[in-house]
């Protein structure tokens, strides 16, 4: 017969907290993997949601360029046995398609518009008819807006169009124009529009899609060839699925081959599916990392309770035995009166943890993960019952077991100093030594989490034991002085070795707290940070305009002052391995990009900028006169190398004056070449040429050249002593400081360099057949950069606006990642490209608008600012976006766990406080009252009381602190902070200790403990009361 | 002098203490004896000021006794039965901490505990902790304690029962030569050889008080 | 059910504190017939406490022999021990409360008690257990409602649950008042009378002892004297030596030699004999 019930009802209040600690250890094991599954799903679902252009199937086939044979070789629909039945469900439905690519041609004339005949399975519900309607029939197509405009096209409009392989145009009549949504997921990055231009000098002109019905590619010769796309639905293929799709895709060329099918697959489906591999594997070895720590505490905690609670329980014990129960009996007896409350408190613990999956997963992972029960929670929850059984089992033997008269004794026997500096040594080295391997493990794999927990209980452990002497000499010290309340205090310290356990708890709670809010705090700026680098500014707005001149005149007409916006130009070289431009506004930029006022500092930016001096010469007109002088100029023969003889040469002949200018209003450079100037007669002349100055140029250059075939050296000095136009009488030219000397490559092949010169100027040139020209200073070659640290090289140039190299000089390598554009690019003044001018090259130029803050908030204003201004924007970029991205791989999402890792160690610290003053209060207070009845004061004693405990919890709050920002200090560099990827990121983690935060949860948690140690003081020298003194001991 | 003015302590229904009166003069040991439960504990505690009075006086040497602090700042000395001692501390920290409250001089309180030490014959001991001692070690620190404080009022209660015959010679010794210096000595014994050897014997029965021999 | 009856002959108990032995009892030698009711007397410290604790296998005697009944306790194991507690040995430890678990009834209290021994078919009911100790009224008051004396009659009442053959009790009426004590007292005579069970109760109180028809006084670890009746007297040991009560050993002190001669009434004479240099 048991008392069970009775026996629970009269100790309640030990049962809860049992049950709450078993709560905390039961909510921790069935949290942790419900967790981690939740994160698997949500991080697998995000990828396939936000990289599902990378995922999808792609599937083309080869145009069948055979005449003759069936009209549609290989229908898409053969392609769509490729996908397996297991899969079908987990896939979009496949989007079907027929291509034809071709180039067409309005009415009558020659096909020039390179273009494609598209049609795909559901298409006309995805436009927006701006005017007609959707082909029905064969031979109809619907145009785009943009082809529209670019090309005259209307309703009723006929355009011709004929293949690479045949010849014959067939005419396709335009029943509808369209607008279209090419980014949606219809269109799997098959863009519909976005392609239309006309012809430029570069480029032929380019058509959107025409689309039409199936049944006009499937009559005549279209060299068609089908497509199909479709790709793992989100939120439907989950993490389990991954494994078989993607061997499946990597099996799908085998099944191409297979069937004989010709066809081809583009996707980056098995890249996504390892990344998402990746994370998962984070997910599941940080999380549970995480909370196995709070849950080993908390089982800590608990074995601490038991041996409490059992220890009060001694006496019973002893009636047991004494009335003839068995020693395994009787501790089956108490066994199971613990064990229920530590089973319940687990259970509840697990429903619990389900609450909480349920709150976490709204907040955090916006719902995204299905509600499963994985496995390995009901083992996770079934390991941590049989923990805390194990611990109330094992709590209870240690007692049970002891002789009665023992059990009898009011006070347990003291003898167990020496045990209990072995455990605490014991843990001492196994905790260094875990350390140490977690260290040296070169930093892989999930031992520097727990680096933190285990310093803090290396060192509050050591602490511990130190602080026993240690209170003893402040016990001395402060008798000496007269403090009885802090001798006392002290004294009480060094005596009670109970003060090592909650010193060393303590320190670990404290060190979980501060290592997690490091954690928190560091990846938190690290997000914002490399979001800021890689967006650039708060927000990115892409634009497509003619040239510079309509980019800049539209800014300036939103936002003149650049309050919001700074422009910024980025232009590409053919080649992937060269340097990048990108040009920006020195001035907004420092104001407006993301750091961009740390780019470089003030000098560096001051030698950024295009220089002011000297002011630009104009040129205005129709016709450009030039009088020079080039009578001064003779033969040259260039000193020869050895064994090589000088072929004869012809004497020179003339010498040609040209110029290099620049059109304001286009950007254009041209070319402008004066008639030849003879040699051998003297005396000025005055040259005329054609100039298409308007409404403005600028002169970028003067140089000579030579008459083909005229190599001949000739040395000597040109004198201009007037340049002029049609509308300007003299041109000032400056001085010789103002011009560049310049040189063709290499020495050997001439110079030039201008001269100051009674009237006007001079140019003393030595010219061996090339072209030789002097650069106006206020475009300066090279043009300062600075280049970032991957430019290496002595000759390093960047590609102009119009795609040409520009000459830069190093200024030196930028304070930090250059924003948005950071590999392999020089940061140039866009002034100083402006004026370096040149047709902008819109196949490798991007141009856009970065936006601050206020900008983003006045997006709206801005872009249709901007589309008055006649550009179009796109909203490309936001850095909110690109920080919620990141917070949703897995490594941020097990971090925001921190907090909870945080609040859980305090909460577990402050049960093992009251614990222990549960435990020895009343020895204490007997202590206590036997000094007040002797005439010490009750505030000695209280001093005293709030003394012994807070003075060590204080201390060891502070060293657990301490030790938490040493292990984080450690271990956040091995931590991965960001899912990997496959080329390291430019942008630096930024791993220095968050001071501020750092302090306050110090103070914090000192402050929660502490209050606890004082309230538990106060209450002990409460219960002192004379009569204590009388209560039995032995 | 202690003087007691029909003094009467109850805890609840329970009268410990039925109207008590009696005078110790300075000097004088008076014993007062009775079995278990009889109030001579509630007698010496009510005279200390460590309880209340329900009704009556208390009075030593012009003070009125109403709470402990005030009456062990003015010299009177409790002796606890079951000898109330700290035991986290040493036996030598008991004697000097009250001391320390109430004076700051540490060397005249170390030359009290030294002396107050060597009377019990603990000189050795001093600095081990109250459990390593055998009862009747704690029961002579706990008389230590009493002599430390060199009080105007020596209230013993039950000081010998743990003591052997020397031990216990040697603390009614002590105790008559506190009397000797001017203190007013009360002993609780239920050992009527201690009884007596005092001055005065009272006998204390269900909180009555009946003298057997008057001072 | 038949009371236990106590043999013990040169008992002794040490044990160790402060890094040297001490001897609690230094050879006891005592017998105690079944149904007898005798009481333990002595000063503090002088092994009172010990032998109780000996005659209930709290501890294990260092030598000597201590039989109960049909048990030898100096060769029993734990288990053995354990059932000996069980059925045939109620220990009343000093304190009542002690013997108590704090959140059961008198009668769940008793029931508690009989546990270890349920199996046992002739074991009495919980009621008439209380109803032997007088507290049938209060069989089911809780505890802290119950007057001090009421609480020391509910832990004769688990000490006696069994029915066993040996009632051990420490100090049973220390802690109360005058009527609770006689109560007490009356209960266990009660007990021992209606129910033949040996029983062996210390006390330090000379009014309870003058009320026991035999008492065993224990001074410095040996037996110094026996008391019947409230009469004392000294006891020859099972050694053969004779402790002298404590107003002739001032007379006699050690070392004197004695010349014995018996008289013709029975009488034994002790002639001190002056030695040189004495006075």
């Amino acid at each position: 017969m048991t008392f069970l019930r009775q026996a629970l009802r009269y100790r309640r209040a030990q049962g809860l907290v049992l049950a709450g600690i078993s709560l905390l250890i039961g909510t921790c094991a069935a949290f942790a993997p419900w967790f981690a599954r939740a994160v698997e799903q949500t991080v697998t679902t995000e990828a396939l949601t936000h990289q599902w252009n990378s995922a999808a199937w792609q599937l083309k086939t080869t145009p069948s360029t055979a005449v003759g044979g069936p009209a549609e070789e290989t229908p898409p629909e053969d392609l769509a046995q490729l996908v397996p039945a297991d899969l079908k469900p987990l896939f979009t439905p496949p989007v079907y398609g027929r291509t034809a690519v071709v180039i067409w041609g309005l009415g009558n004339a020659r096909p020039t518009v390179e273009g494609r005949v598209v049609w795909r399975d559901g298409y006309c519900a995805q436009l927006e008819l701006t005017a007609g309607r959707c082909p029905r029939a064969p031979g109809e197509v619907a145009a785009s807006s943009a082809d529209a405009k670019n090309f005259g096209l209307a309703v009723g409009a006929t355009v011709r169009a004929q293949t690479a392989s045949n010849p014959e145009r067939s005419p396709l009549r335009v029943v509808g124009i369209y607008q279209a949504d090419a980014e949606a997921t219809y269109w799997f990055g098959r863009r519909p529009t976005g392609n239309s231009r006309q012809a430029s000098d570069s480029q032929p002109p380019l058509g959107d899609f025409l689309l039409a019905e199936r049944g006009t590619l499937s009559a005549g010769h279209w060299d068609a060839y089908s497509t199909l796309d479709t790709r793992p639905q989100p939120g439907i293929a989950r993490a389990d699925d991954l494994d078989r799709i993607r061997q499946v895709t990597d099996q799908l060329e085998a099944q191409i081959a297979e069937r004989g099918i010709d066809a081809r697959n583009g996707s980056g489906l098995i890249g996504v599916i390892d990344g998402i591999q990746t994370e998962r594997r984070q997910a599941t070895t940080i999380i549970p990392l995480v909370m196995v720590q709070v849950a080993l505490f908390g089982v800590v905690v608990l074995a601490l309770a038991l041996a409490t609670v059992v220890d009060q329980r001694r006496p019973e014990l002893g009636v047991s035995r004494l009335r003839g129960s068995g020693a395994s009996s009787t501790g089956r007896a108490l066994a199971a009166e613990l064990s229920v409350p530590v089973l319940l408190g687990t259970l509840a613990g697990a429903a619990a943890g389900f609450a909480m999956l349920l709150a976490v997963r709204a907040a955090w992972l916006g719902g995204a993960a299905p509600l499963e029960v994985p496995w390995t929670v009901p083992a996770a929850v079934a390991v941590a019952a049989l923990a805390g059984l194990t611990v109330v089992a094992l709590s209870v033997r240690t007692v049970v077991r002891r002789p009665i008269s023992s059990l009898l004794r009011r006070i347990p026997l003291r003898g167990r100093h020496r045990t209990i500096g072995l455990i605490d040594l014991t843990v001492i080295v196994v905790a260094s030594a875990g350390l140490v391997t977690g260290l040296t493990s070169g930093g892989r794999g999930p031992l520097p989490i727990l680096t933190p927990t285990l310093l803090a209980l290396a060192a509050g452990l050591a602490f511990a034991h130190l602080l026993l002497p240690a209170a003893g000499l402040v016990s001395r010290y402060a008798l000496r002085r007269g403090r009885l309340g802090l001798a006392l205090g002290a004294l009480q310290v060094a005596r009670r070795p109970a003060v090592t356990r909650l010193v060393a708890v303590v320190a670990v709670a404290t060190g979980l707290a501060s290592f997690a809010g490091q954690a928190a705090s560091v990846a938190d700026r690290n997000r914002d940070t490399r979001a800021g680098y890689e967006t650039g500014a708060e927000a990115v707005l892409a634009i497509d305009p003619a040239n510079l001149g309509v980019f800049t005149a539209a800014a300036d007409k939103v936002d003149p002052e650049r309050r919001w916006l700074t422009p910024v130009v980025l232009t590409s070289p053919p080649s992937a391995e060269s340097l990048r431009a990108v040009l920006i506004e020195p001035d907004s930029y420092r104001r407006i990009a993301f750091r961009g006022d740390r780019l470089t500092d003030a000098e560096g930016f001051r030698k950024l900028q295009a220089p002011t001096e000297p002011k630009p010469i104009e040129l205005t007109g129709q016709r450009l006169t030039v009088t020079a002088d080039a009578g001064a100029m003779t033969s040259y023969e260039p000193p020869a190398g050895d064994n090589v003889v000088p072929p004869p040469e012809e004497p020179a002949k003339s010498v040609v004056l040209q110029a290099t200018v620049v059109n304001q209003r286009s950007g254009g450079r041209y070319l402008v070449a004066f008639p030849p100037i003879p040699l051998g007669r003297g005396g000025p002349v005055t040259l005329s040429t054609a100039l298409g100055c308007l409404p403005s140029c600028q002169l970028l250059r003067l140089g000579v050249s030579r008459e083909v075939g005229d190599t001949a050296g000739v040395k000597g000095e040109i004198a201009i002593s007037r340049l002029a136009t049609d509308t300007q009488q003299s041109i000032p030219l400056g001085r010789m400081q103002d011009w560049t000397n310049g040189s063709q490559a290499g020495a050997d092949q001439g110079s030039i360099a201008a001269r100051n010169a009674p009237n006007g100027l001079a140019l003393d040139v030595t010219s061996l057949g090339g072209e030789l020209n002097v650069q106006y200073a206020a475009i300066p070659t090279p043009v300062p950069a600075l280049a970032s640290p991957d430019a290496v090289g002595d000759a390093l140039t960047v590609p102009g606006l119009d795609g040409i190299s520009i000459p830069i000089a190093k200024l030196g390598n930028p304070h930090i990642p250059v924003p948005r554009h950071t590999d392999r690019v020089a940061v140039l003044d866009l002034e100083t490209a402006r004026r370096v001018g040149g047709g902008v090259d819109r196949a490798s130029t991007e141009f856009e608008l970065w936006l601050n803050a206020d900008g983003l908030a006045n997006v709206g204003k801005i872009m249709d600012g901007l589309t008055a201004a006649g550009v179009t924007p796109t909203l490309v970029d936001r850095r909110s976006d690109r920080i919620d991205g990141y917070g949703r791989s897995a490594s941020a999402l097990a971090l925001r766990l921190t907090p909870v890792v945080g609040l859980a160690s305090w909460a577990l610290a402050v049960v093992v406080l009251l614990l222990m003053g549960v435990s020895s209060w009343r020895s204490r207070a007997q202590d206590y009252a036997s000094l007040r009845i002797n005439g010490v004061p009750a505030s000695t004693t209280g001093g005293a009381a709030r003394w012994e405990q807070t003075g060590p919890v204080a201390l060891a709050a502070l060293l657990g602190s301490a030790c938490g920002i040493v292990g984080a200090h450690i271990a956040l560099p091995m931590f991965p902070l960001f899912a990997e990827t496959s080329e390291p990121s430019p942008i630096p983690l930024d791993l220095a200790i968050n001071w501020p935060g750092a302090v306050i949860l110090w103070l914090a948690g000192t402050v929660v403990l502490t209050a606890t140690t004082l309230v538990l003081g106060t209450g002990v020298n409460r219960r002192a009361g004379y009569g204590r003194i009388r209560e039995e001991l032995s | 002098m202690i003087t007691v003015t029909n003094l009467t302590v109850a805890y609840d229904d329970l009268v410990a203490v039925a109207d008590v009166s009696l005078r110790v003069p300075p000097g004088f040991v008076l014993a007062v004896s009775g079995p278990s439960g009889a109030g001579k504990s509630s007698l010496l505690w009510a005279i200390a000021g460590a309880i209340r009075a329900s009704s009556g006086q208390v009075e030593v040497d012009g003070l009125t006794i109403s709470d402990r602090p005030a009456a062990a700042a003015h010299g009177v000395v409790l002796i606890p039965q079951g000898n109330g001692l700290a035991r986290v501390l040493t036996a030598r920290e008991n004697l000097a901490l009250p001391l320390l409250a109430q004076r700051t001089d540490p060397e005249a309180v170390d030359r009290h505990v030294e002396q107050a030490l060597a009377d019990v014959g603990l000189q050795d001991s001093g600095d081990h902790l109250v459990e390593e001692l055998s009862g009747g070690e704690q029961q002579r620190v706990a008389v230590a304690r009493g002599l430390a404080q060199q009080g105007r009022v020596i209230l013993a209660d039950e000081s010998t029962s743990e003591l052997d015959g020397t031990n216990r010679e040697r603390v009614l010794d002590l105790l008559r030569r506190e009397a000797g210096r001017g203190a007013a000595v009360i002993m609780a014994t239920h050992d009527l050889n201690v009884a007596a050897g005092a001055d005065g014997h009272a006998t204390m029965d269900e909180g009555h008080l009946t003298w057997q021999r008057n001072l | 059910m038949t009371g236990l009856a106590i043999s013990t002959s040169g008992l002794v108990h040490i044990y160790r504190s402060q890094g040297h032995d001490v001897a609690a009892l230094s050879g006891i030698g005592i017998t105690v017939r079944p149904g007898e009711f005798v009481g333990l007397l002595g000063p503090s410290g002088a092994g009172k406490s010990t032998l109780l604790q000996l005659c209930g296998g709290l501890l294990t005697p260092s030598a000597g022999r201590l039989q109960i009944g049909e048990h030898n306790l100096t060769t029993m194991t734990e288990p053995e021990l354990d059932r000996m507690r069980a059925r045939d040995v109620g220990i009343v430890l000093q304190g009542a409360g002690r013997n108590l678990i704090p959140y059961l009834s008198p009668l769940d209290n008793v029931r508690y008690a009989q546990r270890a021994a349920s199996h046992d078919r002739s074991l009495p009911t919980p009621e008439d257990v209380l109803e032997l100790v007088g507290l049938t009224d209060h069989a089911r008051t809780p505890l802290p409602s119950l007057t001090p004396g009421q609480i020391q009659l509910c832990a004769v009442a688990v000490g006696i649950a069994t029915f066993p053959g040996l009632l051990l009790a420490d100090e049973p009426t220390s802690q109360l008042d005058h009527r609770a004590r006689d109560e007490v007292l009356a209960a266990i005579s009660t007990v021992n009378s209606s129910t033949g069970m040996t029983v062996l109760l210390v006390t330090h109180d000379p009014e309870v002892a003058a009320s026991l028809p035999r008492t065993v006084t224990i001074r410095d670890g040996r037996i110094a004297s026996e008391g019947r009746s409230g009469e004392e007297f000294a006891v020859v040991a099972t050694d053969g030596s004779l402790p002298l009560p404590p107003h002739v050993a001032g007379l006699l002190p050690p070392g004197t030699l004695l010349r014995v001669t018996t008289t013709e009434d029975g009488d034994v004479r002790l002639s001190p004999v002056q030695q040189e240099g004495q006075s």
